[in-house]
């Protein structure tokens, strides 16, 4: 078992091969060496959160490890489209805890569950027009007129379909 | 049981401000900064070991991890102890950063205590680092708040805006150009953010991974980028205050706002996050920056030309008296055949590049393949010309007993079909025959060879399609230079055309097939089986090219057609108004189309989008001069 301590000081102990889907804890425990008796401090993530992050990894806790050196932008057949149910069920949250989810994932470094709260904002953008983008999001525009008219004319080719 | 101390995310205020009614955000006792030697070792071994981890993970720099703090930063050259100094500041109060200083032993110049504190929550969200901390401007200030965020319930919820570049990036390569355009417009950061050069590589690379041939990079525009810029650095770590972390990897340059946010030195408060056009910094040169996406944009424009049909008629041309049988568009040469042997000739200067004697028998069919030119005669030979020189480089005759109707090479190995109904392989160079296959009953319309997979196609006249297995080359045991001829297997014998297979074609895992039965047919490579028919000309299928995604058809009926590869209901548009004849033969590249037809017309069209034209010159490469603009977005 691997004790963890969230940023609001919650103690959550959850099973070693879950724990380890998280890549930051499993080299932190590969560095300090004897885990069983270590807490693992992570004070970026709030014990809701946590709770959250560790129930995608007890359900993907069998799934084969992520291969660890992998040109994550450059992988051709990147896709949306693919999302499983559960994990589609698992990810429809309000919007601030998905974001929540994303960070802790980026920084836990769960690369699938990174995986998943991204392609579920593209999803929230495709098909959206400039001002449903803004309004779903809660983006201000801070152009003046002059680049906004210039980001218009930069981008412009891409609306022909 | 042994507790790991937490890396405390906060610093100590000031005297000078307030305290914060936050209870994460309060100072600590004076007992509680006093050094604890072993404990704060630790925590700060935690925090190099995901400084390292995330170090590894983005710079992929393998540092060995130990337990041992000191032997650590010892390894670690002063550049890099500064960003280890520098990742270690949001969590320490000024007493552990002097020690830590000293500890570390940096130059103790550029790094400068942050004067400004800050909350837990900014705190932790920086600590994501070397990504651009996302949440260091402040949203709204609170009154009785001394570390300037939104503390009244001690977490602030993030907001779309909140997240890193990054991971913004992450989720913008899941987008398609259209949304990525839509979102650029929203606001100044994703303006700059979708500008990032790697971002439209990658578009590029997984549209080209597609099979769209059209996002193929403009090579000799590669060569010029190649020569101007130079290899990435070893060290990708550039620091000093003002500039604060860049990060350099293969041309990509990490956002300064991370340690702009620890520094305090973000230019704009007013404006969120990563802004470095704003700034005056420039990330990536201009010309490297706007290189990707105009390419994709290239690439997106014209494949969006020829999945509609929008094209201009480059050229037409007509030289009666002559059968143009094959072109090749990626060197605007044709090949034509006529009374007095044949010729290969420039499109555009329309100047006659090699003439091909015809003292035995007539031509019958031409190919151009790689640097040579092939060809098939009424008197049963086959023929390899030097296309530069036009000497003959070989001939292979004795095998076949009636005229060479059909040619096809690939690799080193040529492919040749007659009207005894018998095909041939031979060594292109030497002209030793490899293997024969007999099983037609008709004469060979036309050969598809692919030497990577050992296979070859036939069209007969007789209506099958075969698929043929080539074996690899056995040499004779007595004699190693020269091989055994052997007999090949036919794989599948592909049954449903009605009459002629005039010509066939491969793209990935499908066979396709043009008859004089006016249809085309798609037949799965793995199964043998028919997957659909295509409907819509009324006369002979005569020529097909196939990509992965397109189907081009000429036909004796006056028309080409173009059809969607897998989703091939009907023709997505036909070319008809330039031929007064049927079609003969038609071959495309990833910008034109040349066809040419019966009465001798040779029509180039013409599908790259337009307005590049003048960047197509390779003679006039993209200088860094001409595309700096003058404003903050650069002009394309």
């Amino acid at each position: 078992m691997v004790k963890l301590l969230s940023s609001d000081n919650e103690k959550i102990t959850v099973a070693q091969d879950v724990a380890v889907r998280s890549m930051l804890i499993k080299n932190m425990l590969e560095d300090i060496g004897d885990a069983e008796d270590a807490e693992i401090p992570l004070p970026n993530v709030t014990a809701r959160v946590l709770k959250k992050v560790i129930e995608y990894c007890e359900h993907h806790k069998n799934d084969p490890m992520p291969p660890a050196e992998e040109d994550e932008l450059g992988d051709e057949r990147r896709r949306s489209d693919d999302i499983d149910e559960w994990d589609a069920d698992y990810i429809d949250v309000e919007q601030e805890l998905l974001f929540e989810i994303i960070l802790a994932a980026n920084y836990m470094d769960i690369k699938p569950l990174l995986d998943l709260g991204c392609k579920t904002v593209a999803n929230m953008i495709k098909g959206k027009t400039t001002e449903e983008i803004r309004k779903t999001f809660n983006i201000t525009c801070d152009f003046t007129a002059e680049e906004e008219e210039q980001i218009r004319r930069e981008n412009e080719w891409a609306e022909d379909r | 049981m042994r507790t790991l101390s937490p890396a405390r995310p906060h610093r100590t205020p000031s005297k000078s401000l307030p305290p914060c009614s936050t209870p994460a955000c309060s100072p600590r006792s004076s007992a509680s900064t006093v050094f604890r030697s072993l404990s704060l070792l630790q925590s700060w071994i935690l925090t190099l070991s995901l400084h390292l981890h995330r170090q590894r993970q983005l710079a992929r720099v393998n540092c060995p991890v130990t337990m041992d703090f000191k032997r650590l930063i010892a390894d670690l050259s002063p550049a890099q102890r500064a960003e280890v100094l520098a990742s270690l500041i949001p969590m320490m109060s000024t007493t552990e950063l002097q020690l830590a200083r000293q500890l570390i032993r940096t130059p103790s110049g550029p790094i400068t205590v942050p004067v400004a504190p800050v909350c837990h929550a900014h705190a932790t969200l920086s600590m994501s680092w070397p990504g651009p901390a996302p949440s260091t401007v402040p949203r709204s200030k609170s009154p009785d708040c001394a570390c300037a965020c939104t503390c009244t319930d001690g977490t602030p919820r993030p907001q779309f805006r909140d997240l890193p570049d990054e991971i913004l990036l992450k989720i913008v390569a899941y987008l398609r150009p259209q949304s990525l355009a839509r979102l650029a417009r929203t606001c100044h950061r994703f303006a700059v953010l979708i500008r990032d050069s790697l971002l439209w590589k990658n578009m590029l690379a997984k549209y080209r991974g597609q099979g769209y041939a059209a996002y193929r990079p403009h090579e000799d525009k590669l060569r010029v980028l190649r020569s101007t810029t130079t290899p990435p650095a070893p060290i990708p770590i550039v620091y000093s205050p003002e500039k604060a972390l860049v990060r350099r990897d293969s041309g990509v340059a990490r956002s300064p706002t991370a340690a702009a946010a620890l520094f305090g030195t973000s230019p704009d408060g007013s404006r969120n996050g990563s802004l470095p056009a704003r700034n005056g910094h420039q990330e990536i040169p201009k010309s490297l920056g706007s290189f990707w996406r105009d390419e994709f944009r290239r690439g997106y424009l014209t494949h969006l030309n020829w999945k509609r049909g929008r094209c201009r008629i480059a050229k037409v041309l007509r030289r009666p008296g002559s059968l143009h049988a094959d072109m090749d568009p990626d060197r605007n040469l044709i090949a034509s055949i006529d009374a007095d042997g044949s010729k290969t000739w420039d499109v555009m200067t329309g100047e006659t590049t090699t003439q091909l004697p015809s003292q035995l028998g007539s031509f019958t069919t031409i190919k151009f393949f790689q640097h040579y030119t092939l060809t098939g005669s009424t008197n049963c030979s086959v023929r390899v010309w030097d296309h530069a020189t036009g000497q003959l480089v070989r001939a292979f005759t004795g095998v076949h007993t009636r005229e060479v109707s059909a040619i096809d090479a690939d690799q080193a190995t040529v492919a040749s079909g007659s009207e005894d109904t018998v095909i041939w392989t031979w060594e292109l160079l030497s002209g030793k025959p490899l293997q024969y296959f007999r099983g037609h009953t008709g004469p060979i319309c036309s050969l598809k060879l692919d030497m990577a997979r050992g296979i070859l196609l036939s069209g007969s006249a007789d209506t099958t399609v075969r698929v043929w297995d080539v074996a690899p080359t056995l040499m004779a045991p007595d004699n190693p230079t020269t091989p055994i001829v052997q007999l090949g297997k036919c794989r599948a014998v592909l049954r449903g055309h009605q009459n002629e297979v005039f010509c066939v074609a491969l793209a990935s895992n499908l066979v396709v097939s043009g008859s004089g039965d006016c249809r085309i047919k798609v037949w799965s490579l793995e199964t043998k089986s028919l997957l659909r028919t295509l409907e819509g000309h009324t006369a002979a299928v005569i020529a097909l090219q196939v990509d992965n995604n397109k189907i081009i058809s000429g036909s004796a009926d006056k028309t080409i057609k173009v059809w969607d590869l897998h989703n091939p209901a009907q023709a997505l548009y036909s070319l008809s108004d330039q031929h007064t004849s049927g079609l003969l033969a038609l071959r495309f590249n990833d910008k034109q189309l040349f066809a040419s037809d019966m009465a001798s017309t040779i029509v180039v069209y013409d599908f790259e989008h337009e307005d590049d034209k003048q960047d197509t010159d390779p003679r006039a490469p993209p200088s860094p001069s001409s595309s700096t603009g003058s404003m903050h977005f650069c002009t394309y």
